[in-house]
This record gives structure tokens, sequence and C-alpha cells, in this order.
């Protein structure tokens, strides 16, 4: 009688250690390796679509002559629904092709403002020596424009989730207005 | 015979045959010159059929050529290890990109080198 | 057999003793009679005492909705700081679960818990469209404290908490549908269930019972002020997408890249107003008859669901400011049918675990009669029955019933604002000011509480 009582005692402990007792373990990752926890864009798109993009715009004549050209860079437009910083995929471009060292940046609209915030600090003389501080008027504008642009197709029923990224980049010559390279491609992911 | 005489022998044998495998590569068109081919961890049913490097404005390019040899369908992920004349990594590792095959596909993968350093390239696959 | 037996009279001794202390509980009054005190001194604009009246309702068992509740009081009082502090405490409450959200189907099981008890008895998580709001709600209130920072931390927060919910339900879904082999009961075989009150166009209408245009309409602000483009435009589009009707006449991700290339000095204000009205709905607990077993052996077993009021008639709400077009948009987020579609969501789940609790009542009062011949016991437990049955009432109830936005570019200066809700009407002088601006304003009963910040 005293080992039936405890029947449901033991049950419920059964269940709370079910619930309770998978306890996670914590480890570092490959921050470069596939990841797939979830459909939404993740670093694997963003990583490969900006891998992609650079090594195209280095095999293009923009590049190869060898000129080192001026490239500001523009936000990637996201034409989605879903919350993409496409920021980390300009910046993640703009690193590696200032790593390969065939193209320059100038500064972009979006730090303008803390270039001239710089400059009218060194134009301080009471602070800064102004034979060496640098002088205003002398930035040099960007001969080209990186700019593009990201759209989704995502389709849904009960049991799939399909979603279609197309990345599309271009550089435009901003003096002419000619497309000098136009890049584009493309993700797709599906959900079982 | 000793076991360790018996292994010694499978040895020669082995390095001999990755020896005549490589040779084969070097002496296609275009060929990488070392050109390896690293399959990570316990992949099966795949096989690097082809890899020629072309250099292009100083700018190498490189074409892998990858079949499932697996009758069902599947995603596999592949990097590039580039490197200099002194056969040294260059710069950061690539990301893992995936990638997707039919069942007995043959797929061509290409890529271009992150500069103009890069003289040879390592290529990676894992499942 | 005997150990059958003995194996029996052990559950049913540990259920009983278990059944019997839980009758006991204070907890089973009615959620709404508990708070009548706050949310009358609420709409007499008394806000010390709705708050002091809120302070004596006990904070023990329901620590996520007496937080709730307590934290909406002091954002309308405008003591933001409290106001977080009690967010913050629900929140941490709804993070956890979101975690276990993340992981795996445990929250799955768990989920049936009360199949031996009562829902009521069960600790108080939230529904989903609660757990939207409160991010929501911490993201408002940190832009009234000025604090840009955190409401971009909180704003991403909340979409990423939609996102959780978004799989976790989906996944949710599967189980159940690969566990259902037994008859499935709908609201269709309770006759007695007023199901005209969780169907209506408004309610069939959402895509689902969280999502809420508000938090995707207020990302997409705050994303722009903070002249992140590609995050502000998806926060549009969302909000679109879910509102088409409301929301095609405000400024949204059409006109963004305008909005965004407008000079860093001009003259005017870009102001976004948030208009609530009423309160949530009212929940209340009804009991419907069951009839569990076959043939003489068939049983009527009470069994209470939660059910809403009749939907009330939508009251006519306008916001106009003088000398302007700001274009309001009433209705981008109706909370009452959120509640509802959120109820007729769960509904089936309710009614699975009401029919296995029903079906364990009447097993335990069976085996009770088997072993007491004096048929005592048994009484015991079918009284026990009866007064644990109630019906989970609870929910967030002084959130609004309805949200308006309005939103346009204003010439700074003093302003007039003319509010109107059904038959009650106010004006408003308001100073618009500063680069964007953030005007706030809640109608309860006859008070209007006014929120409101600006930034350079």
């Amino acid at each position: 009688m005293l080992k039936t009582a405890y029947f449901p005692l033991v049950a419920l402990l059964m269940v709370v250690s079910v619930i309770v007792g998978c306890s996670k373990s914590v480890r570092y990752g490959d921050p470069k390796g596939v990841e797939t926890v979830t459909i939404e864009f993740g670093s694997t798109d963003l990583q490969s679509i900006a891998e992609q993009m650079t090594r195209s715009i280095l095999t293009s004549p923009l590049v190869v002559e060898g000129k080192r050209p001026l490239i500001t860079v523009q936000d990637v437009e996201n034409l989605t629904s879903e919350y993409i910083d496409t920021r980390g995929i300009t910046d993640s471009i703009r690193t590696e092709l200032a790593r390969s060292g065939v193209v320059r940046f100038v500064v972009d609209e979006d730090a303008m403002a803390q270039q001239i915030s710089e400059l009218d600090r060194q134009a301080d003389d009471e602070y800064y020596d102004q034979e060496v501080a640098a002088p205003k008027g002398e930035m040099v504008g960007a001969a080209y424009r990186l700019e593009g642009n990201i759209r989704s197709i995502v389709k849904q029923n009960s049991d799939i989730r399909d979603v279609y990224y197309k990345v599309n980049l271009q550089v435009w010559d901003i003096r002419t207005g000619i497309l000098e390279w136009s890049d584009e491609t493309e993700i797709r992911k599906v959900l079982e | 015979m000793s076991i360790w005489m018996k292994q010694i022998r499978w040895l020669v044998f082995l390095s001999g045959l990755i020896f005549l495998a490589s040779c084969s590569f070097s002496g296609a068109k275009n060929a990488c010159p070392k050109g390896d081919v690293v399959y990570l961890g316990d992949i099966e049913d795949v096989e690097v059929i082809n890899m020629s490097c072309i250099s292009k404005d100083g700018i190498l390019r490189i074409f892998v050529e990858v079949e499932n040899t697996k009758k069902s369908e599947r995603t596999l992920a592949y990097r590039f290890d580039w490197l200099n004349e002194e056969g040294l990594l260059l710069g950061d590792e690539e990301a893992w990109k995936p990638v997707y095959f039919y069942s007995k596909e043959i797929k061509t993968i290409r890529s271009t080198a992150p500069n103009w350093l890069a003289t040879d390239a390592k290529f990676l696959i894992k499942e | 057999m005997g150990v059958v037996r003995s194996l029996a009279r052990g559950c049913y001794l540990a259920c009983l003793i278990f059944t019997i202390n839980l009758t006991g509980c204070q907890s089973l009054s009615r959620y709404e009679s508990r708070l009548s005190d706050v949310s009358e001194a609420l709409s007499q604009g008394n806000l010390e005492k709705a708050i002091d009246a809120h302070g004596y309702l006990s904070s023990n068992d329901d620590t996520l909705l007496y937080h709730l509740e307590l934290g909406e009081l002091y954002w309308l009082q405008g003591d933001y700081e409290q106001a977080l502090r009690s967010w913050l405490i629900a929140n941490k409450i709804v993070t956890s679960w979101e975690s276990l959200a993340r992981l795996d189907s445990s929250l799955v099981i768990q989920d049936v818990g009360s199949v031996l008890i009562n829902d009521k008895i069960k600790t108080y998580q939230g529904y989903d469209f609660e757990k939207v709001m409160l991010a929501s709600r911490i993201a408002l209130t940190h832009l009234m404290m000025k604090d840009m920072p955190s409401a971009r931390v909180a704003i991403k927060a909340t979409h990423e908490r939609e996102a959780v919910i978004e799989n976790f339900r989906s996944r949710q879904r599967q189980h159940l549908q690969a566990e259902q082999t037994e008859k499935n009961y709908s609201l269709l075989d309770f006759p007695d269930y007023p199901a005209d009150t969780l169907e209506s166009t408004d309610i069939s209408n959402l895509r689902n019972s969280y999502e809420n245009a508000l938090s995707h309409y207020l990302a997409g602000f705050v994303y722009e002020q903070l002249g992140e483009p590609s995050l502000a435009a998806p926060g549009y589009r969302k909000a679109a997408e879910l509102r088409p009707k409301a929301l095609d006449l405000l400024p949204g991700a059409k006109t963004l890249n305008t909005r965004m290339s407008r000079a860093k000095v001009d003259d005017s204000t870009d102001l976004l107003v948030i208009f609530e009205h009423g309160l949530a709905p009212v929940k209340k607990s009804i009991e419907i008859a069951l009839l569990i077993g076959q043939g003489g052996d068939a049983t009527y077993v009470p069994f209470s669901a939660p059910a809403y009021n009749a939907p009330q008639v939508t009251e006519d709400v306008g916001l106009t400011m003088r000398e302007s077009s700001l274009q309001f948009s009433s209705d981008v987020v109706d909370i009452d049918a959120m509640s509802r579609r959120a109820l007729k969501d769960e509904m089936p789940t309710i009614i699975a675990r009401g029919i296995l609790r029903s079906g364990v009542k009447v097993a335990m009062q069976n085996a009770a009669d088997e072993l007491d011949d004096s048929g005592l016991m048994g009484g015991l437990i079918g009284l026990a029955g009866v007064v644990t049955e109630l019906a989970d009432d609870r929910s967030w109830r002084l959130l609004p019933r309805n949200i308006g936005i309005a939103r346009q570019l204003i010439t700074r200066g003093t302003r007039t604002l003319e509010l109107r809700s059904g038959s009650r009407s106010h004006s408003l002088e308001v100073l618009v000011t500063g680069r964007f601006m953030l005007l706030f304003v809640r109608q309860v009963g006859s008070q209007w509480y006014v929120n409101q910040v600006s930034f350079n």
C-alpha cells in the first residue's frame, strides 16, 4: 500500500525532470559555418552575398585596370517585408573590397556628419596647430557610387515555407551616369 | 613478415596512388598548381571530378566540378582557402556556402580569388 | 486485481487531497470584480487611487498580470520610470517563456499542465498579443524618456518576439495535429456556448491573434528617425499588410525615401499621434454541460469555459488638427477582436483539457463510489469538482480596446487637436516642436490622458 501511494509522486517527479532536466550547454560555434536555425535572413546569407558580390566587382573592368577608383557606398535598399539590416551587407562588401586594395572609399552619406564635425573641430585654432590641421575644402568626391537592393518572394502553405531572395548591386559612374557594373545573386531557402 | 612491415607497404602503395592522382590533375590544361581537395568529416558519395584554374588580369579564377554520386538530392557546403606563392593562407577564412545538388548531378562551382596575391586554392567540401 | 485496486486508491487519495486543497484558493474570485475599483478610479481620472487599489491585489500568484496592469497605470500617470520598472519585471517572465519556446516542445507538454485541475490555477502566462503589446509599450516608454538607443533595442525585441511566437505556434499546431486521434470537439458541440461572440468579420479578418500593426508602424517610425531606412521600410510594409485599409493613407514605405532626404534643418515636425480608447474586453466564466460516457454510464459533467460578452457597437472615433491636413486612421489595432481571436484559437485546447479533466473527475467519482460504499467520498469529489471548475477569466484588462494613429509633417507651433470618441469629445492644445514628435492620447470614460515627447 505504501509503495503504491508513492506512485503518483514518482510519476510527477518524472514529468518534472523531463521538463526541467534537459538543461542546455553553451559552446562556441564557427562564425563562418552554415547557419540554418530559422528560415529568416541570416549570417550565411549575408556572408555569401557579400563574398559573391565582392569577387564579381574584382573581376570587372572597373577595377582591373589598376586605377584604384574612388567609390562611395549607398545603403542596399530593403524591398522585402523582413527586418534585414542591409548595412551589414554593405559593410561587409566595403571591408572585403578595401582588403583587396583595388578600390578606395570616400566618406558616405551616413558618415558625413562625423566627418564635418571632425573638420570643424580641427579648424579651431585655439586648440589645434593650424599648420598640420586638416583644412576644409580638400575632400575628394567619389567617381563611382555603389547601390543596390534586396527583394524577396515568400510562399507558404501549411507544410512548407519557401523564401527566395534576390540581391542586385550596381556601380554607377557619377560623372556620366553610366552603369559600369551590375550583378545579382539569388538565395532560396525552404522550411519543411 | 611483421605487421609493421605490412603497414609500411600499404602506406607506400597508397602514397604512390595519391602521387599518381595529383599528377593526373597537374597534367590538365589550366590546372591549379596544387589544387588540393579536402573532404571534411564523414562525407560520402561526392566526388570532385576536375579542378581548373585560370589567371586572368592577374586574378585567379577557379572552377571545380563536383558530382553528387548519391541517388538522392542533398545540400553540401563548400569553401575555398586561397594561398599565396609560399603556400600560406591569405586573409580570413571564407564563409561556408551551401550548395544544392539533385541526385547524380554534376555541378561546376566557380570562384574568384579575393586579391592578386592568390596563386593557388584549396577546395574544401563537407556535409 | 488487488494491486490495481490499491493503485487506484493511492491515486485517488492523492488527487482528493490535492483537489480539496485547491478549492480553498482565493484566486478563484472573478478577475473583473477584483479589478473593478482600479478601472473605476481610472475612468474617473484618479490614478493615485487606482494605483492604491491595485496595490491591494496580491502580486504573488500572478506576477505577470499584476505588473502588466500596474505598468499601464504608471504609464498613464506619466511616471515612466515606475512604468518601466513594472513592465520590465513582466517582460522578464515573458522572455523566459520566449527562451523556452525557442528551444523545444516542452512547452507544448506543459500547456496541458492543468488537465487535472483547472485553467485558472495555472500561472498567468499572458496571451500572445499581450506579449507583443508589452514589448511595444516598453519601446514607447523608452521613447517618452528620450532614450532612443533603448527604444531601438525594445523595438527589435518586439519583432523578434513576434517571430518566436509565430514559430512556436506553428510547431504547437503540428504537434496537436499529430496527437489528435480521438474525436475533436468544437464549439458546435456546445449549444449553450455563445459562439457568436467569437464570430465576426473583424475577428476572422485578422491573420492571427498577436500581430500588431502599431508595433510594426512604430518600428518603422523609430528606425526612420534613426536614419535606418532598410529597417524602417519592412516595418511600414508589415503594418500595411496587416491593416491595409487603415494604413494606406498614412505615410509609409512608399514615401520613405522622400522623407529620408528631407532637409536636416526645416521648420516642420514629423508628428505621430497614437490615440487609444476604452478598455480591453471582459472575459467571464460560463458553465456548459458535457455528456461523458455512453448508455447507462453516461454522466453530465459541468464544464466551464471562458467567454466574452457580446461585442460592443463600434464607436465612432475621430481626430483632427485645426489648420492642418493631419490624416487619422482609426482601427489600427483592434484589441477587442484580437482578444476574441486569441480565445477562439485557444478554444480547442480549452475544450480538450476540460474533457480530459471531466473524464478524470468522473473516473475519480466512480472509483470513490466503488471503494466507499457509503458514497460519501464520491459526493465530496463531485462537490469539489463543481467548485474548482471555473474557467480562466484573466487578461490584461487595462489595455485599450482600440488604437488609431495619425501622422503628418506639421509646421511647428501651438496647435489645437480635436478628439472624439463616441459621444465624448475633447480638445487639446499641443506645442508641436522638434524634428519629430510623439503624442499619445488615451481616453477611458470621461478621462483623457496625454503623454508627449519631442526630439531635435
